[in-house]
């Protein structure tokens, strides 16, 4: 059995294809980056989500009240 | 010194990114509220010690940061009074807010620190430099960079980005590449 099998292993004219390997180091750090831009998207995506929405109106009352504050009484 | 119309011109419409800031650190929508209202009238009042021309924007938004951590504090003190010690909350339920993506996202951030949360957000989405969000963070530029690397980090790590794009190489752009597929009829 293991006789055969050592045999085997040393069968001449045997040249074992060299299975092509991917570039090491390019897989990670194309990952990191894929990775990088797809957060990047969710995050202005989540951010913009609430830029978009209309501004609510106590803001405009507020300025409006800041407003009149600050100029008591302006000539009109 | 009188407010300038376009104070409050600028005023006005630095308010959409301001809710979205105070959105993203608060994750509630009222208490982002709160922290906005709050800025516009520390800026109103404080007008004068903006100097025209610098970057209004990053002051508004260190204006509401500070409100922010102010406002922290403050809570904290009462929980510990309240428990007698300091507990850290996460955020426990989430507010909805679009859909179940954004909602993974915004679970995700409440689980950063708040240092990180901000540096993130100040430079991942607000669009500011790393040295505006240094001077808004009121930190050295290294501290800000270093902060959002961990911030991506984790953030990846949470939403599992790393092998989501194991499978869907491309699933950034898949709205581009479903779009381009078209018949002339």
């Amino acid at each position: 059995m293991t006789e055969k099998r050592r045999s085997n292993a040393k069968m001449p004219g045997d040249h074992s294809k060299v299975t092509p390997v991917n570039i090491p180091q390019s897989r990670p750090v194309q990952a990191t980056i894929a990775m990088q831009d797809l957060l990047g998207d969710k995050l202005r995506a989540y951010y913009n989500e609430v830029v978009r929405e209309p501004v609510p109106d106590r803001f405009d009352k507020l300025l409006k009240e800041l407003e009149a504050r600050s100029n008591p009484k302006k000539p009109g | 010194m009188p407010i300038s119309d376009q104070f409050r011109d600028d005023l006005i419409a630095a308010i959409p990114g301001l809710r979205a800031f105070g959105f993203s650190l608060t994750s509630r929508s009222h208490r982002a509220d709160d922290l906005v209202q709050e800025t516009l009238m520390k800026a109103w009042k404080h007008h004068d010690s903006f100097q025209e021309g610098t970057n209004l924007k990053a002051w508004l938004y260190t204006i509401l940061r500070n409100e922010f951590y102010s406002q922290l504090r403050k809570r904290r003190r009462e929980v510990e009074d309240a428990d007698g010690h300091y507990s850290s909350r996460v955020a426990v339920q989430a507010e909805q807010h679009g859909h179940l993506d954004m909602a993974d996202l915004k679970t995700a951030l409440q689980q950063l620190p708040e240092d990180q949360r901000e540096a993130i957000i100040l430079v991942g989405a607000s669009g500011f430099s790393y040295e505006e969000a240094a001077t808004i963070c009121n930190v050295a530029i290294g501290t800000i960079k270093s902060r959002v690397n961990r911030a991506r980090r984790k953030l990846g790590e949470i939403l599992q980005l790393d092998s989501a794009n194991e499978y869907y190489p491309d699933a950034h752009l898949h709205g581009v590449s479903t779009a381009s597929v078209s018949t002339d009829e």
